[in-house]
């Protein structure tokens, strides 16, 4: 077992970003464009059918492949990135100082995604960045708490004492082994907030506060696959089932990495 | 001059009082040992002195050591200190290393500290070797978890000793092992102690009696009773050094 789910993780998003990889170049049709054949069922040429406009969906889906990573990515990287130092400041700053952060992260935490997408939206119009901006900040918080969380699981052993009575200084002390030892949470955080980040955009695009209508992503393919829920199902499933395994293959990943990562779980099993 | 002179230390955590006027002193070479059960202010003390406290602990009286006040020093200026005059050994050495870190990277970065300040040169391998490790170089390149329990607390001895402190405070540093390592690391600490001073805290007497030969006993937060360890023992004055003496009897 050990270590297959980092490869069937690390399986699942390659094919995520092949897909995408591919679909810079190529796919079969133009995503956007509308033909004349409408909610065809699969076939030749078009392999999974086509949606209410006659565009080709295998195309859609691989063109959507490009936004969900980007968004997804860089939505999520940038709350990690902005949030676990600032958690672990606020565990690591005297009590009144580390309040201050904990507690604006708290209140940011009760605007949802899409309040802050259409705060953004109104001053920026909607846009991929826009969704990535809304979905990135409203991700912060999460990350704030659980590196906090962590911080003062991680300060609370004894092997931090022993580092301070070295005469190790805070900074030194918060990257050497309060990161290390946060990391496996960050990561399983940062697959769940993946998993997400792809369905809030899915929701942004809806709004029209997302990616324009232009760029097909797999979010907007099911909201005009509800539509025709009860004539064309089979519309559903395909971004349905791509959302699925994009999320699942970053909580794969989010799994193996923190038993990779961790030097206690590396040679159990 | 003693080396550590402490007058009259109370610590309160809100309206309980851990620590109530406490005063003792340890010379420059001598050793002292602290015996007490759990919540009797033995640990709290040294780590007072260590100046680990929680932000939520009012420290009062006075902590001196080689001259210099404790009580009231900002952190900046006791991490200047702990790097070269004091350092402590813990009681689990399983907790007291960082899971995810390598023995030797950890040693390694104290002695990254040590060299800044002092600029000798050591190696992560002599200093292993200085503490009874036979195999110092596997086991600076093992995880704690793969090390036994014995050379991680020989791995945390070492760590303790790089800067040369002045005064090493040791809190239940053979508890959690054996009886077997247990002999061995207490004659490993009365070898590494020799010349400097030390505090042993521990709830068992016949542990300190293997390395100290003055002791203070503490209860409630109070020092209750002090003296030459063999005179305790054989002539307990105050009744829970009696009842102390008694539950060690099998041990002595």
């Amino acid at each position: 077992m050990r270590g297959s789910s980092l490869w069937a993780g690390a399986f699942l998003i390659g094919l995520v970003a092949l897909t995408a990889g591919v679909a810079l170049f190529w796919t079969p049709f133009d995503p956007t464009a509308n033909g004349p054949l409408r909610l065809a069922p699969p076939g030749w040429p078009h392999l999974l059918g086509t949606d209410a406009f006659g565009s080709d969906v295998l195309s859609r889906l691989m063109a959507g492949a490009k936004v969900v990573l980007l968004v997804g990515v860089l939505s999520v990287v940038g709350a990690a990135v902005v949030g676990v130092p600032v958690g672990i400041a606020a565990a690591m700053l005297p009590r009144a100082w580390g309040e201050i952060p904990a507690r604006l992260s708290d209140i940011l935490y009760g605007f949802p995604a899409l309040l802050l997408a259409i705060l953004f939206a109104a001053a920026l119009g909607g846009s991929t960045w826009t969704a990535v901006m809304a979905i990135g900040i409203a991700t912060i918080p999460a990350f704030v708490r659980i590196a906090r969380a962590g911080t003062l699981e991680v300060l609370s052993q004894p092997y931090v004492e022993a580092a301070q009575l070295a005469g190790l200084g805070p900074l030194a002390i918060a990257r050497r082994h309060v990161l290390p030892n946060i990391a496996p949470l960050v990561w399983v955080q940062a697959s769940v907030s993946f998993g997400i980040a792809i369905l809030s955009e899915a929701g942004l695009s809806y709004l029209g506060l997302g990616s324009g209508p232009d760029s097909p992503t797999w979010g907007r393919m099911l909201r005009e696959a509800q539509d025709h829920l009860f004539s064309t199902p089979i519309l559903a499933l395909w971004p349905g089932l791509a959302v699925a395994f994009a999320t699942l293959g970053f909580n794969l990943l989010g799994d193996g990495l923190r038993d990779v990562l961790d030097p206690r779980l590396r040679e159990r099993a | 001059m003693s080396f550590l002179e402490v007058d009259d230390l109370t610590v309160r955590f809100g309206d309980t009082v851990a620590v109530d006027h406490v005063g003792f002193a340890v010379e420059d070479t001598g050793r002292l040992g602290i015996i007490g059960a759990s919540g009797s202010g033995k640990s709290v003390t040294s780590l007072a002195i260590a100046g680990l406290l929680s932000e939520t602990a009012r420290v009062t009286g006075s902590i001196r050591l080689d001259g210099q006040e404790l009580v009231g020093l900002r952190e900046r200026e006791y991490r200047e200190l702990r790097g070269s005059k004091l350092s402590m050994i813990f009681q689990e050495p399983m907790t007291a290393l960082d899971p995810t870190m390598r023995v030797g990277r950890q040693i390694a970065e104290v002695i990254a500290l040590h060299e800044r300040r002092s600029g000798k040169r050591l190696t992560v391998e002599a200093e292993l070797a200085r503490v009874g490790i036979r195999d110092p170089q596997r086991v600076g390149e093992s995880f704690p978890h793969q090390l036994s329990g014995g050379q991680r607390q020989r791995a945390l001895i070492a760590m303790a000793i790089i800067n040369r402190p002045g005064l090493v405070i040791c809190d239940e540093p053979t508890t959690a092992l054996d009886v077997l390592v247990q002999k061995q690391i207490l004659g490993l600490l009365d070898e590494v102690l020799t010349d400097r001073a030390a505090l042993f805290v521990s709830h068992d007497l016949a542990v300190v009696r293997e390395v100290c030969r003055h002791i203070i006993v503490m209860e409630h937060g109070r020092i209750v009773e002090q003296g030459d360890v063999d005179d305790v023992i054989a002539t307990p004055e105050h009744e829970y050094t009696a009842r102390l003496v008694a539950a060690a009897r099998g041990t002595l």
